[in-house]
C-alpha cells in the first residue's frame, strides 16, 4: 500500500494513464540494478529513485575525479578523491529517503555478478567496460531477467532493451565481443549521457510498470548533432554464443 | 454431334465464330477450374453451358452457408457437402455431354504441375495469395493459359495471364502483400454479384481461348467497379526481370507459396531476417552473407579520403552526403538486399534510413563498420 507521503510525492506520474496507484505499487515493489553510476547511469538512478522505484542496487567502484564532475551529476565537486560510491548513495537519499539504496564499491566481475543480478527485477547497462557488458548479458540471460542497454559516444547514442525469452536477442546476438572501436575513455557531453540516461531510466520504468511498449531487440540510435531518431532491429542468432541453441 | 448436341448448341452453330468446328472444338476442350467458389461458380456454370468437353473442378472445402450469398453452384440443402461432389452433380445436371474431374485436393507444390498438365487451360478463382501465385507459376511452367480474375469488396480484375509471350501475374505483382495488409471476403466482405460478373468475363475469354477468336485479354487488365458500374481498361506488359517468365529466370520450379507470401515476399533464405526494417549485422554475418552464391551489394558510405585508406573490395561507394544526388544509381535493388557500412556504423545507418525512406526495404547495417570488418574478418585492411 502506498502511503499518503508517497502518493503526495508521486502524484504527477500517477495521473499518467495506465499508472495511478497499481503502477505506483508496481515501481515501490521493484528492484532495479544500475552498473555503473556515472553519466549515464548515475541519471538512470537519479530518475529511478525520484520515480520510486522501491530499491536500486548500484555497483560503482572507484575515486571521484575531477573530469568526471562535467557529467556524473550524482557527484559533487567537494568529494574529489573519495569513494564515488558514497557521493551517490548520499544524493539519491538526499532526492528520495523513501526507497532503499544499496550503494556496492565494486564494479560488476565475474564473482559478484550472479548475486547482483539475482537482487533485482531489471537490470540497466551503463558499463564502460565492454566486458562488464558481456558479463552481465550472460548472467542476465542465464537468469531470464530484461537489460536495458544504454551507450553513446561524443553527440551519439545508442539504447535498446534486451527482454528474455527463446526468440529474443541479447547482446552478444550483435556484439559476441568488445567491438574494435569501444573505448574506455571517449569525447562526450554530459547532456548526451544524460540524454539516454534518462531514456534508461523509462525503459526500466516501462518493464516494471507494463506501461507502453519496450525497445524488446529495436535498437535507437541518434546523433544529437541533427536529433534524428533512427531505428533498427536487432535479430536473435541460433549459433549466438550466449542466448543460441 | 447427336441430334440432341446440335438441338443444345443450335445458338452457338448458328455464330459464324463457332459454328459445327467451334462447338467440337469446345466439346474436346479441357479447362481447370482452381477453386469453386464466388469466381469458380459461376465460370464453372457457364463452360458447363457451352460444353466445354471436360471440366477439373479443384476444391477441397465444404459448402459453408456464408458462400451462398455468391457461390451459385450451391444451394441452402447443400452446406456442409464437398464441393466438388455438389458442383459435379450441377453440372451435369445442366449438361450430361460435361465430364467433371472432382479434384477435393488443397492445390501445392507437389501436385500442381501433375494436374495442371491434363488440362489446356486454367480459370483461376482463388480466393489468396499463395495459391494465386502458384496458380500463375504452374501455368507458366506448363505453357498453360491462366485465365485470372479476381475480387474484392466491389472491386473485380480480369485478365489473360502466360498466354502468347504476354505478361504473368508475377510480372504486374513481384511481391506478395504483407500478411494481413489485404483483407479476403471473410475479412473485407464481397458483394454477391460481384464475383459473377467477374467468374462469367472469365468463362467468356476462356471460350474464345478454345475457339481462338475474338482478342483475348492480353496485355490488357479489365477492371471492374460494381459500385459506379464501370469497366476500365490497363495496358499491362511482361517485365524482363520476372523470375518465373522474364529474362534470367529465377522460378524454374514451384516453390514454397506458403513461405513466399507468409514471409513478405523474400525469394531468398536470408532475406528472413529483413523486412521493412533495417536491420543490424554483426561483420561476420555480412562476411557470410558477401560470400553466398547471391552475394547483397554492399555500399561504402565513407568519404573518397577515407577510401583511399581502407576499402572492402566488391563495395560500391556512395559518399553520405552525395546520396541525396546519387541514390538513383541504386534503383531497381528496391528488393534487393543491401549492405550499408561507413567507419564505425552511425554514417551507414543514416544512409539505410534514407534509402528506407524512398523504397528500399532489404536494408542492412554493418555494425562497427569497416572497422569491426578488418578487426574480424579481413586485418589486411588497415584501420584509421
Amino acid at each position: 500500500m502506498l502511503t499518503p507521503a508517497e502518493k503526495a510525492i508521486y502524484e504527477w506520474q500517477m495521473w499518467v494513464p495506465g499508472i495511478g496507484e497499481a503502477g505506483q505499487q508496481k515501481l515501490k515493489e521493484s528492484s532495479v540494478l544500475i552498473t555503473r553510476c556515472g553519466g549515464l547511469g548515475g541519471l538512470v538512478a537519479y530518475e529511478l529513485a525520484a520515480a520510486g522505484v522501491g530499491k536500486l542496487v548500484i555497483a560503482h567502484a572507484g575515486n571521484l575525479k575531477p573530469s568526471d564532475l562535467h557529467r556524473q551529476l550524482l557527484m559533487t565537486s567537494d568529494w574529489v578523491g573519495k569513494p564515488r560510491i558514497d557521493s551517490i548513495v548520499r544524493r539519491l537519499g538526499e532526492l528520495n529517503p523513501l526507497i532503499e539504496v544499496l550503494g556496492i564499491p565494486e564494479n560488476v566481475n565475474n564473482d559478484n555478478v550472479a548475486d547482483l543480478v539475482g537482487q533485482v527485477d531489471v537490470v540497466v547497462d551503463c558499463a564502460p567496460l565492454f566486458e562488464e557488458r558481456l558479463l552481465l548479458n550472460r548472467e542476465t540471460v542465464r537468469q531470464g531477467k530484461p537489460m536495458v542497454e544504454c551507450a553513446m559516444y561524443e553527440l551519439q547514442f545508442h539504447i535498446t532493451t534486451f527482454l528474455p525469452g527463446p526468440e529474443t536477442p541479447c547482446l552478444a546476438c550483435l556484439h559476441p565481443e568488445e567491438p574494435p572501436s569501444w573505448k574506455r575513455q571517449f569525447p562526450v557531453f554530459g547532456a548526451v549521457s544524460g540524454t539516454v540516461g534518462c531514456m534508461g531510466a523509462m525503459e526500466a520504468i516501462k518493464l516494471v510498470t507494463g506501461v507502453g511498449e519496450p525497445l524488446g531487440g529495436r535498437l535507437l540510435s541518434m546523433d544529437m548533432r541533427d536529433f534524428k531518431v533512427m531505428e533498427s532491429l536487432i535479430h536473435r542468432r541460433n549459433d549466438c554464443v550466449v542466448c543460441g541453441n | 454431334m447427336n441430334t440432341a448436341q446440335l438441338e443444345r448448341y443450335s445458338r452457338h452453330l448458328l455464330l459464324p465464330e463457332v459454328g459445327m468446328n467451334g462447338q467440337e472444338k469446345l466439346l474436346a476442350a479441357k479447362v481447370l477450374i482452381v477453386g469453386a467458389g464466388g469466381l469458380g461458380c459461376p465460370s464453372s456454370l457457364y463452360l458447363a453451358a457451352a460444353g466445354v468437353g471436360r471440366l477439373g473442378i479443384v476444391d477441397f472445402d465444404k459448402v459453408d452457408a456464408s458462400n451462398l450469398q455468391r457461390q451459385v453452384l450451391f444451394e441452402t440443402g447443400d452446406v456442409g457437402k464437398p464441393k466438388v461432389d455438389v458442383a459435379k452433380s450441377r453440372i451435369n445436371a445442366i449438361n450430361p455431354d460435361v465430364q467433371v474431374d472432382c479434384h477435393p485436393v488443397r492445390l501445392d507444390s507437389l501436385n500442381a504441375l501433375d494436374l495442371f498438365k491434363e488440362y489446356d487451360l486454367v480459370v483461376d478463382g482463388t480466393d489468396n495469395f499463395a495459391t494465386r501465385y502458384l496458380v500463375n507459376d504452374a501455368c507458366v511452367l506448363t505453357g498453360i493459359p491462366n485465365v485470372y480474375g479476381s475480387i474484392f469488396r466491389f472491386e473485380g480484375q480480369v485478365t489473360v495471364f502466360a498466354h502468347s509471350n504476354g505478361p504473368c501475374y508475377r510480372c504486374l505483382f513481384p511481391q506478395p502483400p504483407k500478411p494481413g495488409e489485404v483483407p479476403n471476403c471473410a475479412e473485407g466482405g464481397v458483394l454477391g454479384v460481384l464475383p459473377g460478373m467477374v467468374g462469367v468475363a472469365q468463362a467468356t475469354e476462356a471460350v474464345k481461348l478454345i475457339l481462338g477468336k475474338g482478342n483475348p485479354l492480353l496485355n490488357r487488365l479489365l477492371i471492374y467497379d460494381a459500385l459506379a458500374m464501370r469497366w476500365k481498361e490497363l495496358k499491362i506488359k511482361s517485365d524482363p526481370e520476372c523470375p518465373v517468365c522474364g529474362d534470367n529466370r529465377s522460378v524454374t520450379e514451384l516453390i514454397d507459396y506458403e513461405k513466399f507470401c507468409g514471409a513478405g515476399g523474400m525469394d531468398e533464405e536470408e532475406d528472413d531476417m529483413c523486412g521493412d526494417e533495417i536491420v543490424q549485422l554483426e561483420v561476420s554475418v555480412a562476411a557470410d552473407m558477401m560470400r553466398s552464391e547471391s552475394p547483397p551489394l554492399l555500399v561504402d558510405v565513407r568519404t573518397d579520403m577515407e577510401l583511399q585508406i581502407a576499402r572492402i573490395s566488391g563495395s560500391k561507394q556512395i559518399e553520405l552526403q552525395e546520396l541525396n544526388s546519387r541514390w538513383q544509381e541504386l534503383d531497381g535493388l528496391q528488393k534487393k538486399p543491401i549492405i550499408l557500412h561507413c567507419h564505425h556504423g552511425m554514417r551507414s545507418h543514416q544512409a539505410a534510413m534514407f534509402l528506407q525512406e524512398r523504397g528500399f526495404s532489404k536494408l542492412y547495417n554493418m555494425a562497427g563498420g569497416i572497422d569491426a570488418w578488418s578487426h574480424k574478418v579481413d586485418p589486411e585492411i588497415p584501420r584509421y
